[in-house]
């Protein structure tokens, strides 16, 4: 940081020499925040694991052996059920005899789509809540942060039960309601980027050129306050996923035979202690993915706001 | 010479948790076409306040407006509408603030921002308000100007950034720039540099413009009229030869004898003016500067002296003594 810092600085006042160092490169926000991102270890490791299980989803179709049909259900082998991970099966069989490592790649695209959805939608709900709050200021502030206070007062799983409850069970309604929860969570973050960034000197800038409000907010206040909505939504999409998990887990999420990890711990745990490999790999998965987040969301927090170190 | 901007007893208000802020009080004066008027003070003294509220700025709430007139080129600036503010701002009327490390947007190119201006006001489509972009960055002095629009604020140095809020500030030919400080938070030589751009400029130009500042030097170099603020009220006003010569009022006495002079022996003290500017939250009636005068008599107290004019008819003090300190005798 201090050495980007006096480059820039030799740079302004035109000292021959300073050039030279920063040969054609914009030293855009976007650059200096992937430099420090890359040069984070724990971060580059979270990259990875989310690298592979994208990958693994997108590959799905070449990589499993078994593939559901075009009802999205895979065809059982009763005579090959329980069986222990081996060659043939790397992660064992279920008790009707699927594919458990089959299962688990067609299961990360739905875990991915859980908590990209419903991080998306608490984005664009929240994030816009938020920002008219926090813009806004008296009474609409006010309305809006005590809705978001009463959401926030609830435990998030109870809330999505309810939410679930209302819309009726299925992935997609799990979806929803899990992204409803985190409205509250993006609005608070938002509003309070907002606020912050209000009161500063290129807002008046701003608005002494003749730029409306709306202007004013949407293409001046929200790009600085990208930062935080960026790092919450990455730790979100992890708590999403948990969250979409124990919706399956507790029969209000996915439905059968929808190979969702928290659903496949769930019809499994009967055989816990016999086939353990069967409620393992689900497990180890969801923690795998959660864990890729979070450490993104670390390194990115890191990488977006250097004075935090 | 036409009269550009007439404010008539224009008063602003904060209405904050500890009780309201009388923050501008009946200010009421004039600048000419292609004038460069000095408004001088002490910080907390009004002058960013009074400028905010021509431009109708002040955030609200806390803020308001209470009452007066903003008359710019034939138009009350406090009565029409919102929109049409907005046509004004940056348009004919521009602002240069005092923190240029704060007051461009670190998210944005420096060349966006602009032309972000010039095509809100001129309507000029990308590639016309380009070209013009780089020919305001080439004026106020930015080497390399083409090849410097995609560049972020944090890329530029301090002196070269206030350059680029000048550059945005006259990008729509204004008729009156006001320059809140736009020296203040700059080091000595690039100040001087400032200095000379926008008297430069405002030849160049024909623009009138509102100097803001609390450096009573700069005033003298480029100002042609000077107003003396204290306490949201303009103390006296008249041209700066009128103000620096023939000072009438006793704060513009304590405010030039504060400063450090050249041909006084090294040995001697600086006098300051005693006390604090008042808490503009409990102003009591009566002349605000009275506990800080030496000269202050019983009236002073308890009634406030109008802006009165003096020996000419264009320099006007608010003090009930002015004549006893014109002659000397108190």
């Amino acid at each position: 940081m201090s050495g980007s810092l006096a480059e820039t600085e030799l740079r302004g006042l035109g000292i021959p020499g300073a050039e030279d160092q920063s040969q054609g490169v914009v030293r855009s926000p976007f650059r200096d925040t992937m430099r420090r991102l890359f040069s984070n270890k724990l971060a580059i490791v979270g990259i990875l694991m989310l690298g592979t299980v994208i990958l693994v989803a997108f590959m799905a179709p070449w990589i499993a052996s078994q593939h559901p049909d075009k009802n999205g259900i895979f065809q059982a082998f009763p005579q090959n059920n329980k069986l222990p991970p081996s060659m043939d099966h790397p992660m064992g069989t279920d008790v009707i005899g699927r594919d458990m490592l089959s299962l688990i790649i067609y299961g990360a695209r739905i875990s991915l789509l859980v908590g990209v959805f419903a991080v998306s939608l608490a984005i664009i709900l929240g994030s816009t809540l938020g920002a008219i709050a926090g813009f806004a200021g008296g009474t609409v502030d006010n309305v809006i942060m005590r809705i978001m206070d009463i959401m926030i007062s609830f435990p998030t799983i109870l809330l999505a039960l309810v939410i679930v409850v209302i819309l009726g069970p299925g992935l997609f309604n799990a979806m929803v309601a899990v992204g409803i929860v985190s409205i509250p969570a993006f609005a608070r973050i938002t509003r309070a980027s907002v606020l912050g960034e209000s009161g500063k000197d290129y807002v008046m800038a701003a608005r002494s050129i003749g730029a409306g409000a709306r202007r004013v907010l949407w293409r001046h206040v929200m790009p600085n306050t990208l930062s935080p909505i960026i790092v919450a939504a990455s730790l979100g999409i992890a708590a999403a996923i948990l969250d979409a998990a124990a919706l399956g887990f507790l029969g209000l999420g996915a439905q059968p035979p929808t190979p969702e990890w928290g659903l496949l711990l769930s019809r499994n745990r009967g055989y816990m202690f016999t086939s353990p490999w069967m409620v393992f790999f689900p497990g180890i998965s969801i923690m795998f993915l959660v864990l890729g987040f979070n450490l993104l969301g670390d390194g990115l927090r890191d990488a977006l706001d250097p004075k935090l170190g | 010479m036409n009269e550009l901007l007439r404010i008539k007893d224009l008063q602003t208000r904060f209405y904050t948790r500890d009780g309201v802020v009388h923050a501008v009080n009946g200010v009421s004066y004039s600048i000419d076409e292609g004038e460069i008027l000095g408004v001088v003070g002490e910080s907390g003294c009004g002058k960013s306040v009074h400028a905010l509220s021509i431009m109708r700025l002040i955030p609200d709430p806390p803020g308001k407006i209470e009452r007066g007139e903003v008359w710019f080129d034939g138009q009350d600036l406090l009565t029409v509408s919102d929109e049409e503010i907005r046509k004004v701002r940056g348009g004919r009327l521009a602002m240069v603030f005092q923190d240029p490390m704060s007051s461009l947007n670190p998210a944005m190119t420096i060349g966006f921002q602009i032309v972000e201006a010039l095509t809100l006001h001129l309507g000029m489509n990308n590639k016309q308000a380009e070209a013009r972009t780089t020919d305001l960055l080439t004026m106020v002095g930015i080497p390399d100007a083409k090849n410097r629009l995609e560049d972020y604020p944090h890329q530029f140095s301090g002196g070269m950034r206030q350059r680029v809020m000048i550059a945005m500030g006259l990008s729509c030919d204004p008729k009156l720039l006001i320059a809140d400080e736009p020296t203040t938070a700059l080091d000595v030589t690039i100040q001087a540099q400032i200095v000379d751009l926008i008297k430069r400029l405002q030849a160049e130009l024909g623009m009138a413009v509102m100097w803001i500042t609390h450096d009573l030097g700069v005033v003298a170099d480029v100002a042609e009229r000077v107003n003396v603020m204290y306490a949201g009220y303009i103390v006296e006003r008249g041209t700066v030869r009128d103000v620096f010569k023939r000072t009438r009022h006793p704060y513009t006495i304590g405010l030039l004898g504060s400063l450090p002079r050249l041909d006084e022996d090294p040995g001697t003290e600086l006098s300051a003016i005693p006390g604090l500017p008042p808490d503009l939250i409990d102003l009591r009636p009566g002349c605000p500067f009275a506990v800080r005068c030496t000269y202050v008599v019983e009236q002073c107290w308890n009634e406030t002296p109008p802006l009165e004019p003096t020996e000419s008819e264009r320099h006007t003090v608010a003090c009930w003594r002015w004549e006893e300190i014109a002659q000397g005798v108190a």
